[in-house]
């Protein structure tokens, strides 16, 4: 048995509390094991760690096999959203942006009234259930906004209210090259999503260690994250 | 658009996850002396880059102001990130 699979093993003797504090500790090992430009480390001790910290990540939850092995269970544009909808959400996180707080490198605001009536929708309940299962609304709607140079986030899982946590791209303006949605799966390269604006992704942050490029000069992203966790 | 019944009592609480550092650090410490030299520096990697990203991210959120109030993350007091940077040393890893 290896140091993973020996993690991962105490992992399934830990209370909740106990796991969710591992799994920070964890999500913090692979942000500080990344290099500045958010690639893993190619060799040595620290690339085996890197390793071994992305495979403990993505057995740690008991729904573990139920994640994709990028941890993606949709994404596309939903039917639902349309263009007014998607204006009246972009409306929404302009007019609450001079309440957003600042948390590490970006910033939030949370339960807006449209973005918390979309989280517990049942026409996003109905999406995601069909891909993902069963699946337990959270109600939990974030704005989140990297709109000066150099906001962004390093790797990290997400808590229990955002297991199942679900990005709609609200805008992404840019001069040049766009700053990516980064997913580390266990064993394969990273991937780069970059998703267009209307575009939604929903993945299961709680098992597979992600990231947002620091954004560059005369680049602006606004999204809205809804709140789902997988139930048994 | 319709609704669903959303479950909102599913966050643990600041005091259950920071109760929970002490017993997590007393697990990883079993289970740090069981483990080879190799395996226990593979272990020793993690937990010090785990403690100093946080510290990285102290440095910023100091420099900024921030509030440790952000609901999406489960870094959600300063008392969790403060064991958290204590790992190492209570692991007796920060000399390896």
């Amino acid at each position: 048995m290896d140091l993973a699979e020996r993690l991962t093993q105490i992992g399934s003797t830990l209370t909740e509390a106990e796991r969710d504090s591992f799994k920070l500790l964890l999500g913090m090992a692979a942000g500080g094991l990344v290099g500045e430009d958010g690639e893993p480390p190619e060799k040595g001790l620290q690339a085996v760690a890197f390793d071994t910290t992305l495979r403990c990540i993505s057995s740690l939850q008991p729904h573990h096999r139920q994640v994709p092995s990028n941890g993606v269970v949709y994404r596309g544009r939903p039917d639902f959203l349309t263009d007014e909808l998607l204006d009246a959400l972009r409306a929404e996180a302009a007019q609450v942006r001079p309440q957003a707080e600042r948390f590490d490198d970006h910033y939030v605001t949370s339960g807006a009234p449209l973005a918390s009536e979309i989280a517990v929708s049942s026409e996003l309940y109905d999406l995601l259930s069909a891909h993902a299962g069963h699946i337990q609304a959270t109600a939990r709607a974030n704005y989140l906004y990297y709109d000066e140079p150099g906001l962004g986030i390093d790797p990290h899982v997400d808590k229990d209210t955002f297991s199942l946590n679900t990005i709609l791209m609200l805008r992404h303006d840019y001069d040049s090259r766009p700053s990516a949605l980064v997913l580390y799966p266990a064993g394969r390269e990273p991937e780069r999503v970059y998703l267009q604006p209307g575009e939604m992704i929903s993945m299961y942050a709680d098992s597979i260690a992600h990231a947002r490029e620091r954004v560059r000069e005369g680049e602006s992203i606004g999204i809205v994250a809804f709140g789902f966790r997988f139930v048994a | 658009m319709g609704d669903v019944r959303a479950r909102t009592d599913v966050e643990l609480d600041a005091y259950a996850l920071e109760s929970a550092l002490p017993t997590l650090t007393e697990k990883l410490r079993s289970l740090k002396g069981n483990l080879n030299e190799d395996e226990k520096a593979v272990f020793s990697s993690i937990v010090r880059s785990a403690a100093q990203h946080l510290e990285t991210l102290q440095a910023v959120n100091t420099s900024a102001e921030v509030k440790y109030a952000k609901p999406i993350s489960a870094v959600a007091t300063t008392a969790v990130r403060q064991r958290l940077l204590e790992l190492p040393s209570e692991l007796g890893l920060d000399e390896e």
